[in-house]
């Protein structure tokens, strides 16, 4: 999987592509514990991402848990298959998905 | 360009000794054969100009003494020449002087007879003449015509002469000789001298036949009228004997011819004197080219029969002659009976005869030809010593050259492997290491890229050794780990239910499930007991993640789970149990660990099923009377874990007799082929539709499934936890 980042000022755009699964969600894991200090505006661009798997819920679960301390967290471009996986694990009532 | 340089033999690929030794050999061949061209070429040049001067030596030596021998030979043989020439001419002006002496005194008394008186003188041929006695002699005309009485007369004054005769005579009495008078009347008046003998011979031939105005010296006389040198004959004692003779008149002409006939030994000495070596001759020539006086009395140069020597001889022989008759003086070379000779002659100037003496070439060369022979046999044996000791030098050259090049091919061959030997050494510690030896240290102390080389390698054992060490120690902590997990998983899989047929007493449903852990131990579980007789209580869980940690969050989520639900009194209420459950996973929940899972409980009796699903994926359900599989409809609760204080629905439907409900993880649904596509849904509806009825137990549902999973899986690998859950009802039969 390829993670993309783009910051702007304290806004951090994520772009995912490919398969986030038990092997990247360490990846993304990493950059979820490093990478938001100071961040008030997090956005995950989903458009290119493939599949999420139970880890890579638990890493956006981590991250939600974080900027509802210091900021917000948005969800772009989910597509379909991911977003079934979202609204069966009920992570779509708690994440904030945007179309 | 490089593979150029490869095709030159010295540096074909081959073994580095094989590479250095011919290197070595060719440089130091090289060498030897340049200095070996350079002795060949100095040892050429030398022998060549060696050749070439001893030739020149040969020749201009041999050259030098023939030019100082002949120079020698020739000043000698003319100053003999002029010597002789003068002496003979002094010996012979003597005669000549008494010749003219002895005219004189006869003219005197023939142009004087009044101041004579008559004489007699003794005849021979009646009594014996004494040496130096004056004879009268009447020649044979004389005697046969008869004297008369005048010429008795004439005869008689003319024996006065005697008084001139006698003296004379005794004058020469050493030699042969005779003192004369011929009168043109016939008659002579002489005195003879023979050494040694009391009288003098004469023969009955003589006595009766001489004829004195007929022999050579009076007509030769008359003829010329001056004083003559007659022909040369060898008298009684073998000594040239000369005849100079002069006319003389009287008071009416030319009246006879007086004449002194000598033997002159002196003059005979001079010419035997002047000879030198054995092929020597001195003649005297005449000025009419005669020989008159020779060395030799026989051959071209003899004396005895007056040769014109102008005449009958060489072209070179009669120059000479010809200078010799103009008065000339000199040396040169004639040829003579087909050799060669050094003529030396001198002028006889009163006489205008001329004095010669000559050598044979040959005579005089012959030390020069020995000398030069000697030259050249001196050089010769020089030349053959000193080619020989070439070839000594050749042979000790060739022999050294070989001995050089046999030292020479050892030596490089010693070079080379002692060159050579460092790498062997290294390739040998290379070898033992490789083959598992790290202890071996290699010692190559050259000093060189060789030894570092060396100490490079050593560097490199140590290092591996201590890479095998770390290696070993890790593998062993591994195995240790693998040992521990091999644990936890045999502890994982003993926590799950795993004795089938489950409560075979409860003839009212059949149950199976399966678990394959991705990796050692897994995340996802299992779980179904019986809450009471009636009531039996079926899991499946997946917490997020794999591996050990996912392994403690599952058992921690299942004994939570079962402790909920076997704790609670009363009516089971799902919802509250999860709700509680969750909060209780909540707690201490750092790592944000969470677990989807669906529980349900069946009424074995009334078949009714309440079941809760918390974000787990919706299981399949069989419909009996519908014949077909399709998913449970769901409530989308949250996963558990992920946040506290929550709500969650449970629902409820009723199971009929064989109905089956399948549970499976995200394992199922998302197994990966090759091609990384997933399973789906669509998929396992599909299986699940296709199975017959005979696959109508829980076990065989499943290995049906675990089966087509398999094969669509391949050989890719395993990426997620499979597990699988069948649940068949079969009703409750009365009792």
């Amino acid at each position: 999987m390829e993670i993309k980042k783009e910051l702007t000022g304290n806004k951090l755009k994520i772009s995912l592509e490919g398969r986030l699964d038990a092997v990247s969600a360490g990846d993304l894991d990493k950059v979820i514990q490093n990478d938001l200090n100071g961040i008030d505006e997090l956005t995950f661009d989903f458009a290119a991402l493939d599949f999420v798997a139970s880890a890579g819920l638990r890493v956006l679960l981590v991250a939600q848990k974080r900027m509802n301390k210091q900021g917000t967290m948005k969800i772009f471009h989910v597509n379909e298959d991911v977003m079934d996986v979202l609204e069966m694990t009920g992570f779509s009532n708690f994440l904030d998905i945007v179309d | 360009m490089n593979e150029k340089i490869y095709s030159l033999w010295f540096l074909k690929k081959g073994s580095i000794r094989n590479r250095v030794f011919r290197l070595i050999l060719l440089g130091s061949m090289t060498i030897l054969v340049v200095m070996g061209l350079l002795v060949a070429y100095g040892l050429y040049t030398m022998d060549s100009v060696f050749m070439t001067q001893s030739d020149q030596l040969t020749v201009t030596s041999a050259g030098y003494i023939e030019n100082v021998t002949s120079q020698q030979i020739t000043g000698r043989l003319t100053d003999v020449a002029q010597t002789r020439a003068l002496a003979i001419e002094t010996e012979l002006s003597g005669i000549t002087n008494d010749t003219n002496y002895l005219a004189y005194g006869v003219e005197s008394v023939i142009k004087n007879p009044e101041y004579f008186a008559e004489r007699s003188l003794p005849d021979p041929r009646f009594q014996k003449i004494r040496p130096g006695e004056v004879y009268i002699h009447r020649g044979a005309k004389l005697q046969a015509s008869g004297v008369s009485p005048s010429l008795r007369h004439e005869i008689g004054i003319m024996s006065n002469a005697l008084s001139y005769i006698a003296p004379m005579a005794k004058q020469y009495n050493q030699f042969e000789s005779s003192i004369f008078i011929g009168s043109k009347n016939g008659y002579i008046i002489a005195a003879d001298n023979a050494p040694g003998k009391e009288y003098i011979n004469m023969t009955e031939e003589f006595l009766t036949t001489y004829e004195p105005t007929e022999r050579g010296w009076y007509k030769n006389t008359k003829e010329r009228g001056t004083i003559t040198f007659n022909d040369i004959y060898v008298g009684a004692d073998g000594y040239p004997s000369f005849t100079c003779s002069a006319p003389y008149e009287d008071n009416d002409g030319f009246a006879g011819v007086v004449a002194i006939a000598c033997s002159v030994k002196s003059i005979s000495d001079i010419l035997d004197n002047s000879l030198m070596g054995k092929s020597g001759i001195s003649f005297v020539l005449s000025d009419k080219g005669k020989i008159m006086l020779s060395t030799n009395h026989e051959g071209l140069m003899n004396d005895v029969d007056g040769k014109d020597l102008q005449k009958d001889s060489s072209d070179s022989l009669g120059d000479a002659v010809e200078k010799m008759m103009s008065g000339a003086s000199g040396w040169q070379i004639v040829e003579m009976d087909g050799q060669n000779y050094f003529l030396a002659y001198a002028p006889m100037k009163k006489l205008k005869w001329s004095f010669g003496t000559i050598i044979a070439i040959n005579e005089v060369m012959t030390p020069v030809q020995t000398a030069r022979q000697h030259i050249v046999d001196q050089v010769g044996s020089f030349k053959d010593m000193m080619n020989s000791q070439m070839v000594k030098f050749a042979l000790v050259a060739i022999i050294s050259i070989w001995s050089a090049l046999v030292m020479l091919f050892n030596i490089t061959s010693w070079l080379t492997n002692r060159f050579v030997e460092p790498i062997k050494e290294l390739t040998d510690g290379v070898r033992e290491i490789a083959a598992g030896n790290l202890e071996k240290k290699i010692a190559i102390p050259t000093r060189d890229e060789l030894e570092t080389l060396a100490n490079a390698f050593n560097n490199m054992t140590d290092k591996l050794q201590n890479y095998m060490s770390n290696l070993t120690r890790v593998t062993m902590e591994k195995e240790h780990i693998a040992t521990e997990l091999a644990v936890a998983t045999n502890i994982q899989e003993s926590m799950l239910p795993h004795t089938f047929p489950f409560a075979p007493e409860h003839t009212e449903f059949d149950i199976y499930a399966t678990m394959q852990a991705a990796k050692e131990v897994g995340g996802d579980f299992y779980d179904f007991y019986m809450v009471d007789d009636e009531h039996l209580l079926v899991t499946i869980a997946d917490v997020s993640g794999k591996g050990v940690p996912a392994a403690l969050f599952m058992v921690i989520a299942k004994t939570m789970l079962k402790n909920s639900v076997l704790s609670m009194e009363g009516e089971r209420d799902l919802a509250a149990i999860m709700a509680r459950t969750n909060d209780q996973l909540c707690q201490n929940n750092d790592a944000m660990m969470f677990v989807t899972a669906f529980m349900g409980i069946l009424n074995l009796t009334t078949g009714k099923f309440n079941y809760i699903n918390a974000g787990h994926n919706p299981p399949v359900l069989y419909k009996a009377n519908e014949n077909r599989f399709d998913f449970m409809p769901v409530a989308r609760n949250f996963v558990m874990g992920g946040m506290d204080n929550i709500e969650y629905k449970s629902q409820e439907l009723t199971l009929c007799k064989g109905d089956r409900l399948v549970l499976y993880t995200d394992g199922v649904t998302e197994a990966l082929n090759y091609s990384k596509e997933l399973f789906g849904e669509e998929r396992l509806l599909d299986t699940l539709n296709k199975t017959t009825k005979s696959e109508n137990s829980a076990q065989k549902l499943l290995l049906k499934l675990e089966q087509v999973l398999k094969n669509y899986v391949g050989h890719a690998e395993q990426s997620d936890d499979i597990t699988m859950l069948a649940l068949v009802y079969n009703g409750h039969e009365m009792a």
